[in-house]
């Protein structure tokens, strides 16, 4: 076999290898991407139904054992690994914490997570869409530019921590 | 006395000699922390600690000098090239929110094409320097770290302060966590919080030793880092056996004999810088997952004096360097770390004494290696001069 055959197997071997650490880091964007997923319990209306928000109850992401508790109105943010989850949802007898009904259901992550929450109630009435959007999403903080300045007194620079002596020592 | 009982008591007494001068830097070490430990007041259980923290923490990066000392090219001090890249990849990861193992993975894969690119440039670069490599990689460095420095600094953030004239794209690599980027749109902050990526690797596998006695105490191991350090080590071994590794190793011994005998010497050089500057990249990921906070614009420029200090001190020389060398240098080097403040403290009254100890005795140590490495090469000549001449 000549050079420039063994050339070219060389190089479409290490055009493989690239195309696989690219595929890689792809897989790894996709199954280690970390997501702050508000919680919501309130009384939503999703698409023209009413769904209340359970009383009391246990949900547990993915299976975790240790899970955690809401209440009616309750609002949290649980962090949340890759884009598939299943959540658990045990709606809880008040007075002595026994299961009343057990709902799982699962989710994607594929919503802008800052604007959107994932809604208890809906999933408790088994409700299609789950989303409802956030009322206190704001949005991004404005980048200023040459045509649109930034207002006079604020340099940008305070508290944050920019080094005094950035080269440090030198040989 | 008769001829042969006194040529083999003066070979005995010069093999003791031989073996003390080579060994010099880590018996000095060996007797100053033997002297040190004591006064310190430091436990048995939290030295070992530390020590199995430290170890796993700087390992890789002294791991990834062996590779140019092999091709002949001295101490890489452009090693920290490969460490500001490692630090743009954890900066990205960051960024993207991307944690625990797959943050490390996606890390290392964005660090790598940053990092073959730098050693490539610097490979060239000391192919032009034959002869002064390690002074040349060192101003190298301080040189690539001004343009990391602009880079971060200014062509980071949510918008660029570099725009292309005509077109009005800026000039930027866009991170928007307002974590990371300062407030002015552009540059990223002093220091960055890894929450997701702190001991990623350390607590992928690990176990717990408990060590009865008077006072029981347990020992955390970081197994998974462990397994990846031992990994490194075989990689190396197998390394040094292919023909690339027997090319670096001819190179190193004699570049003309090598030349002569149809290695490519200069590409060979430069893979050997790439390899290094590559697998600093990811030593530096390594070390930055076990601090879990990073320094955007100082946690690079100790990496090279610290790592190049600690495989001096394991007994390794400008030619020479084996993996026992590693483990023996990090261990006796950051055993000093720890123990001089206190040491210092407890003798003078002041732990700030004991840190300029401490410093002074990393860096000059280096210059001591630097001169002691001159000084064997001539010793070893005069040996084999007398040894030729069959001199008792």
């Amino acid at each position: 076999m000549g050079k420039g055959a063994a050339g070219a197997r060389r190089l479409a071997a290490q055009a493989l290898v690239v195309l696989g650490l690219v595929a890689l880091a792809f897989l790894m964007h996709a199954i280690g991407r970390e997501f702050d997923v508000m919680i919501d319990n309130h009384a939503v209306d999703i698409g023209g139904s009413r769904h209340d928000a359970i009383a009391y109850g246990s949900v547990s992401i993915d299976g975790d054992a240790k899970g955690f508790d809401v209440w009616a109105d309750d609002r949290v943010i649980k962090k949340m690994v890759g884009a598939s989850h299943k959540l658990t949802i045990k709606i809880l007898n008040e007075d002595d914490d026994s299961v009343i009904r057990t709902i799982e259901r699962d989710i994607k992550i594929d919503f802008d997570t800052r604007a959107e929450m994932v809604s208890i109630a809906a999933i408790a009435s088994g409700a299609p869409d789950i989303l409802t959007p956030n009322p206190r999403y704001s949005p991004a903080r404005p980048v200023f530019t040459d045509d649109n300045p930034e207002p006079a007194g604020s340099d940008g620079l305070e508290g944050d921590g920019i080094p005094g002596e950035i080269m440090g020592e030198g040989p | 006395m008769s001829g042969p009982c006194t040529s083999k008591r003066f070979k005995t007494s010069d093999n003791i000699k031989h073996f003390l001068i080579s060994n010099s830097v880590p018996i000095i070490f060996i007797g100053l922390s033997a002297l040190a430990i004591p006064v310190s007041g430091f436990s048995a259980a939290y030295l070992i600690q530390e020590m199995l923290t430290r170890l796993a923490r700087n390992s890789f990066l002294v791991l990834s000098l062996l590779i140019p000392i092999m091709a002949g090219m001295g101490l890489n001090f452009g090693m920290v090239l490969g460490a500001m890249a490692g630090q743009i990849g954890m900066i990205l990861v960051t960024d993207w929110a991307v944690v625990g193992i797959p943050g490390l993975v996606l890390a290392a894969i964005i660090s790598m094409p940053i990092a073959a690119v730098l050693g490539f440039v610097c490979g060239n670069v000391l192919n032009r320097a034959k002869g002064r490599e390690m002074v040349t990689s060192y101003i190298l460095g301080f040189f690539i770290n001004g343009i990391y420095q602009f880079v971060v600094l200014y062509a980071i953030g949510i918008r660029g302060m570099i725009r292309i004239p005509f077109t009005g794209i800026d000039l930027k690599i866009p991170v928007t966590n307002p974590q990371l980027v300062l407030s002015r749109g552009y540059g990223i902050r002093n220091a960055i919080n890894l929450t997701g990526l702190r001991h990623a690797l350390d607590n992928a596998v690990q176990f717990d030793i408990p060590v009865g006695g008077a006072s029981p105490f347990t020992i955390n191991v970081p197994a998974s880092t462990y397994l990846l350090i031992a990994a490194f080590c075989l990689f190396i071994v197998w390394f040094r056996r292919t023909k690339l590794g027997q090319d670096m190793r001819a190179i190193g011994q004699d570049m003309a004999a090598a030349d002569s005998a149809g290695i490519a010497v200069e590409r060979t050089r430069v893979i050997a810088i790439m390899t290094s500057t590559v697998l600093a990249a990811f030593g530096q990921i390594i070390f930055l997952q076990n601090i879990g906070t990073m320094n955007t614009y100082n946690s690079h420029d100790q990496t090279g004096m610290f790592s190049i200090a600690a495989l001096l001190i394991g007994g390794a020389t400008v030619s020479k360097a084996s993996i026992a060398n590693v483990f023996i240098g990090v261990s006796l080097f950051h055993l000093m770390f720890v123990v001089s403040p206190m040491a210092g403290k407890e003798l003078i009254g002041q732990a700030q004494l004991g840190e300029y100890f401490r410093v002074f005795v990393s860096y000059g140590i280096i210059a001591v290696a630097l001169v002691l490495h001159a000084w064997k090469r001539y010793q070893e000549r005069e040996r084999a001069r007398r040894d030729l001449r069959g001199e008792a």
